[in-house]
């Protein structure tokens, strides 16, 4: 059996890395931080934020960011049209990077995030390595889908000349944030290293092993 | 716990990502060690830069401050002009009605980049001076801002800034202010105050000082 520092009654602090005896310590005497060997109940948290996210979803991106009213004329954006706009103007650069902060990473994140939670849940062997660097792009790339809410925070604050040109924000936006906040929360509940735990020998074969996985298995429910 | 038992503890070090335990051993300039399980990244060379971090922390929060009280964006349009900056961004989202999206955005953009900075000031500081205060707070501290930095976004409003100038290129004049300016240098300040914070070598800093 592979030497971790579960398997030895190590926990290594979340937050500043350091490692103490989990018997003795209920809080890292470092920094402080409650002791655990693995994020609590990481698997339930994720999925709770997962689905919660991926519900927001749908309104995020049907109904309105934000509405333009500029000499009497009315018009309603939503993120995509916001994407066909920056096309549409030539700027397809821009184009491309607010596509795939807005529309492509959240969905990659809900995507992601789903598969390696039923990969854990279903003790998969396969491939941890490149799972666990899927995490970490996932984990990455987050923070970016953020761009839509600051662009119509700075429209919103810029655009206020009374019947000339006006812009509000729209509901969509911030059903959008929701869903960039609860993916990051749910990034940050996920523990990779409960892809490589399902690599260990089945409980059963060795009894130190098994006392050992029931800790674990506890913690994550 | 006893001495022999926490020194030993000290030697070794857990993957972050596969929980494999093993030796800490030195590295050379400019390497980083890696897991020998599953080869993600350990631990780069335990450079003692605090120096470097606190000019960069120093020269982020000037900046910092520069960039939240000069105007970043001026519209004009038809004789109207109207001004932008990151408090003014919030604030209008507060005004029409998406408050908590203002709250997000106030967090994200001017919160936590000023707490973090400030933090890291006084724990950088106190360091530094080497002063027999006490440092049990000092690790709170430290402790906060690790938690603050992944909400910090200001590169991401800094891109979203960008967005916004295309889309009114054609409906008013834009210009650019000192403000801008000052958030794109920050910007590049805080990358690399990112990457010269040893964190690990603060938190051992913090513990022998206790």
């Amino acid at each position: 059996m592979r030497r971790t520092a579960a398997s030895e009654g190590l926990a290594s602090c979340h937050r500043c890395h350091c490692l103490s005896p989990i018997a003795q310590h209920a809080c890292c005497p470092r920094c402080g931080h409650k002791l655990h060997l693995r994020k609590p109940k990481s698997l339930s948290r994720t999925w709770a934020l997962l689905v919660a996210a991926s519900i927001l979803y749908i309104p995020a991106n049907l109904l309105p960011i934000m509405t333009t009213t500029s000499l009497g004329r009315v018009q309603s954006d939503t993120i995509m049209s916001g994407v066909i706009y920056l096309l549409h103007s030539g700027m397809w650069p821009l184009a491309l990077i607010v596509f795939v902060a807005s529309i492509f990473v959240p969905v990659l994140k809900l995507i992601v995030l789903s598969y390696l939670l039923i990969s854990v849940q279903r003790k998969s062997t396969w491939q941890p390595k490149e799972r666990v660097r899927l995490y970490k792009i996932t984990e990455f790339v987050g923070r970016w889908s953020m761009i839509d809410v600051y662009v119509v925070a700075v429209l919103v604050s810029l655009v206020q000349m009374g019947n000339l040109a006006n812009i509000e924000p729209g509901l969509g936006i911030v059903a959008f944030g929701a869903v960039v906040v609860l993916t990051l929360l749910a990034a940050n509940s996920f523990d990779p290293r409960l892809i490589w735990d399902a690599m260990e020998p089945q409980a059963d074969e060795n009894q130190q092993g098994s006392a050992y996985n029931q800790s674990l298995d506890a913690q994550q429910q | 716990m006893t001495e022999d038992q926490s020194a030993h503890l000290k030697t070794l070090i857990a993957c972050e990502q596969c929980d494999q335990l093993q030796h800490r051993q030195p590295v050379p300039d400019h390497a980083i060690a890696c897991c020998q399980h599953c080869g993600s990244k350990l631990y780069s060379h335990d450079e003692d830069n605090l120096t470097t971090s606190l000019a960069l922390t120093l020269t982020a929060l000037i900046l910092f401050i520069i960039a939240n009280t000069f105007p970043m964006l001026t519209m004009n349009l038809s004789g109207h002009s109207q001004q932008a900056n990151l408090m003014s961004a919030s604030a209008a989202l507060y005004e029409h009605g998406s408050q908590a999206l203002a709250v997000l955005v106030f967090l994200t953009s001017i919160l936590a980049p000023l707490l973090e900075l400030i933090g890291l000031l006084y724990v950088l500081t106190a360091l530094q001076r080497k002063s027999d205060r006490p440092f049990k707070h000092l690790s709170k501290v430290f402790k906060a801002i690790n938690y603050l930095t992944p909400w910090r976004m200001v590169e991401v409003f800094m891109l979203g800034i960008l967005v916004s100038l295309v889309k009114l290129a054609d409906l008013a004049t834009i210009i650019v202010d000192s403000g801008l300016y000052a958030f794109a240098a920050l910007i590049l300040v805080l990358s690399a105050l990112t990457s010269s914070l040893n964190k690990p070598k603060i938190w051992q800093k913090l513990e022998q000082h206790r």
